[in-house]
């Protein structure tokens, strides 16, 4: 897989509009830097193959058809959550909402579920709840004029207390089947033996992937991500652009709470919490940048995979979840300092 | 993947200001406040134009971890601490109960001589520091039906006030000195530090206002209602061992890592081992006391240890059906589990699998809100605690009284709480032991 984010295009493929920028140097300098650019983004690529060789090494019988699924099964929900993440985090923006829709979504499908509401009007509902999410949280950054790391917050407050207020200390729940079946390891897909999550996984990146590079609003993110005043005087849609990515954001999140519902089964409005912070990690992991304009779901999709495959690799080795994230913040440290490097060579050059 | 970064930074900022068992677990679950609060510090240099919260909810860490006998000297000398009374106090029907008491709380002599119950209606108040996730509306939910009870029968005022700190105890400070000053006569106090409140509770004796911890404190002028963590997590890791024969594989789910709750649980589960070199932890990872959490540890070991087979489970609370689902998705055979919970989803989950889980005990918000209640009552007709550190047995269902317990509608989906009446006759009676003269207590409300 290759980078082909219209970072690419716009700031130049490697090692050509950059090459173009060059003053004539030494060739081996050229050489020197090319290698570097190339292999910095290539890194995240290198990172997930690398990591399961050695998971095998490390951990007897982990070439099985389970583990590989348990494996995509939680870089699934990962990735998914992430989504949006990283549409925001492109646009120069961050949603810190995420956990709270997330668990909002779990509480709503599987309470009313419970209710004997239809599955599709649920889905519905959450659905549009999501959309509204986003466009405040959106539309409320762009009015107040503040970044939508404050507004995001803000949205994250509100619906949690809506989602603690629902759940009102005692409630039941349930969810069909299928759905448990679908982020079960053992769980199918019609006849297929791999659960839908990862099938969902799948489609919803290559729809993000072409999304941000074939789309007008795509680039738009891009260019707003990159100098937001450059874009309103390019008269990119600025608004409209934030709202979209916003709204596809909660609209992960939301799916990714519906997934919860049937991983655990339980209206957990707290369910979402761990993908706070480990949201931005996958996003950072793979290579997008935290300030905007860089980076692309691709990446994402390697960075979900990474924390997921070096999780497991750690605990398969018996190392304790203190050393877990000892080695996860040492992981975003190296490669985010890396990357930034490779923007710092760039300039240089 | 549970537990990574952030998540767990404000996990351990809520339970490290922990006193208690109880906020250990399902209170503990919820803090996005704090982990927003934590996560703008770290992502933005703005975060304290949004909350303010963050500086003082760690300020608490040192001493709210320091419920193991180590950090007692520290802690006594704050605030209006007071020495310490020895387990001989204790009424000596209750002294079993004390037998690992200094692995939890300390005892403290009653404060009370002098107090002098309020003529009139009473004005009853709540100030708890934890974010009103699905435990903390349990609380206050029974404490409102009890309050209503009261009222009904013309002895109390019908609003319950209720503060509530978000996980910072500076806020919890000034709305705990705001509650005294307001006239309430009778405060439950879910306190997020177990030192930070002492200068008040001297104010508020003088002032004859009731104080009543669900947690241990560590001072005097106020009196700790509550049940033994050591002595509770001994007798589930015992029980399980047993029902294993001792022999087997265990997955060992811990709290949050640090925290006193689950070094106390950790040290109980292991005390309980001592001597059975047949029973081989073969995987120890943290759930956070959250359910999310602890399924996607377990699925995660489980993925990462594809020949080994698990007997049973070790749970520090509200883990162990979680884990089970995930053994379940796994396509891997249950195992045994003793759970502590007293939520629907554990004991529907006991109904279907009796064979699978060898004990069970009840730490839900009602019998605790209620046991608070009953010593606050008592103290308002005049009795006197023969200490101020209260610890009564944890209820729980036995085979003979489970279906008191469970009801149909529960399932393993169901997040709320059993009925705590099960549990209310045997605390009722239990408590009366340590309280002589005064008047009688006419009516006991009961949450439902």
């Amino acid at each position: 897989m290759t980078d082909s984010s219209p970072v690419a295009t716009t700031d130049g493929p490697p090692g050509q509009a950059r090459a173009a920028r060059r003053p004539a140097g030494s060739a081996s300098n050229n050489v020197t830097a090319f290698v570097a650019d190339n292999f910095t983004r290539a890194l995240p690529y290198i990172l997930v193959p690398v990591l399961y060789i050695l998971s095998l090494i490390f951990i007897p019988g982990y070439f099985s058809k389970l583990s590989i699924i348990s494996l995509l099964v939680l870089a699934s929900l990962l990735g998914l959550a992430s989504l949006g993440q990283t549409m925001t985090i492109i646009a120069g923006g961050i949603d810190l909402s995420i956990p709270s829709v997330i668990g909002l979504s779990d509480i709503i499908v599987t309470q009313l579920y419970y209710k004997h509401w239809s599955l599709p009007v649920i889905l519905l509902a959450i659905a549009g709840l999501a959309i509204a999410i986003g466009t405040i949280s959106a539309v409320s950054s762009v009015l107040l004029h503040v970044h939508s790391l404050i507004t995001s917050f803000g949205m994250s407050l509100i619906v949690s207390g809506v989602a603690l207020e629902w759940s009102n200390g005692a409630v039941n729940g349930a969810v069909p089947g299928w759905l448990t079946s679908s982020v079960s390891a053992i769980g199918h897909t019609g006849p297929i033996p791999i659960p839908a999550i990862i099938f969902v996984w799948i489609v919803a990146s290559v729809l993000a992937v072409a999304f941000l590079n074939r789309t007008r609003v795509g680039r738009e993110t891009y260019a707003l991500g990159a100098n937001s005043v450059a874009a309103r005087l390019a008269i990119v849609r600025s608004t409209w652009t934030l709202v979209v990515v916003f709204s596809i954001s909660a609209l992960c999140a939301a799916m990714v709470g519906v997934f919860f519902a049937g991983y655990s089964g339980i209206p957990d409005p707290t369910v979402g919490e761990p993908y706070f912070f480990l949201t931005i990690t996958a996003v950072l992991i793979g290579g997008t940048s935290l300030l905007g304009g860089r980076g692309g779901y691709q990446r994402t999709v390697m960075g979900a995979l990474i924390v997921a495959e070096l999780t497991t690799l750690l605990v398969g080795v018996g190392f304790n979840a203190s050393f877990q994230e000892l080695a996860l913040g040492i992981l975003v440290i190296a490669l985010t300092s890396t990357y930034g490097r490779e923007l710092k060579v760039a300039a240089k050059i | 993947m549970g537990g990574i970064f952030m998540h767990r930074l404000h996990a351990v900022v809520r339970h490290s200001s922990d006193s208690g068992r109880r906020a250990g677990r399902p209170r503990l679950r919820v803090a996005a406040v704090a982990a927003a609060a934590l996560a703008l510090a770290a992502l933005s240099a703005c975060s304290s134009a949004v909350t303010g919260s963050g500086s003082s909810s760690t300020s608490t860490t040192p001493a709210a971890t320091s419920s193991a006998a180590s950090s007692a000297p520290a802690a006594a000398t704050s605030g209006s601490a007071s020495a310490t009374v020895g387990v001989s106090v204790v009424p000596a029907g209750a002294q079993a109960d004390y037998a690992h008491y200094d692995l939890y709380a300390k005892l403290y002599p009653n404060a009370y001589q002098s107090f002098t119950p309020p003529s009139g209606k009473v004005q009853y108040c709540e100030s708890t520091f934890y974010l009103g996730n699905t435990y903390q509306q349990g609380e206050v939910t029974a404490y409102k039906q009890m309050v209503s009870q009261l009222a009904a029968a013309g002895k109390a005022q019908s609003n319950f006030i209720v503060e509530n700190s978000n996980n910072n105890t500076g806020t919890q400070v000034s709305q705990f000195q705001s509650e005294i000053q307001s006239g309430c006569n009778v405060i439950f106090l879910d306190a997020g530090s177990t030192t930070a409140l002492c200068p008040l509770f001297t104010t508020a004796i003088q002032k004859n206002v009731v104080v009543v911890s669900l947690d241990p404190v560590f001072c005097n002028n106020a009196i700790t209602v509550s049940f033994d963590v050591y002595e509770n997590s001994y007798q589930l890791a015992a029980h399980l061992y047993q029902a294993m024969n001792y022999q087997g594989n265990l997955l060992y789910i811990t709290g949050v890592p640090g925290v006193a709750d689950a070094a106390t649980a950790t040290a109980a589960a292991n005390a309980a081992m001592a001597g059975h070199s047949g029973l081989k932890i073969v995987g120890n990872y943290t759930g956070e006391w959250t359910a999310s959490v602890a399924q996607q540890a377990t699925a995660q070991w489980l993925s990462s240890h594809p020949g080994v087979k698990v007997d049973g489970i070790i749970d520090e609370g509200a883990m162990g059906v979680a884990a089970e689902t995930a053994l379940q998705q796994a396509g891997r055979p249950l195992a045994k589990v003793s759970l502590q919970e007293g939520d629907c989803q554990e004991l529907a989950f006991q109904k279907q699998n009796p064979s699978l889980v060898p004990f069970m005990t009840d730490q839900a918000p009602a019998p605790g809100a209620y046991a608070t209640m009953d010593v606050a009552l008592r103290l308002l007709a005049g009795q006197q605690p023969a200490l101020d550190t209260i610890l009564y047995p944890i209820p729980g269902p036995t085979a003979a009284t489970f279906n008191q317990w469970y009801t149909p509608s529960m399932t393993t989906s169901s997040s709320c709480f059993a009925s705590p009446k099960p549990a209310l006759p045997a605390i009722a009676s239990y408590l009366g032991q340590f309280f002589t003269g005064g008047s009688a207590v006419t009516s006991f409300p009961e949450p439902s």
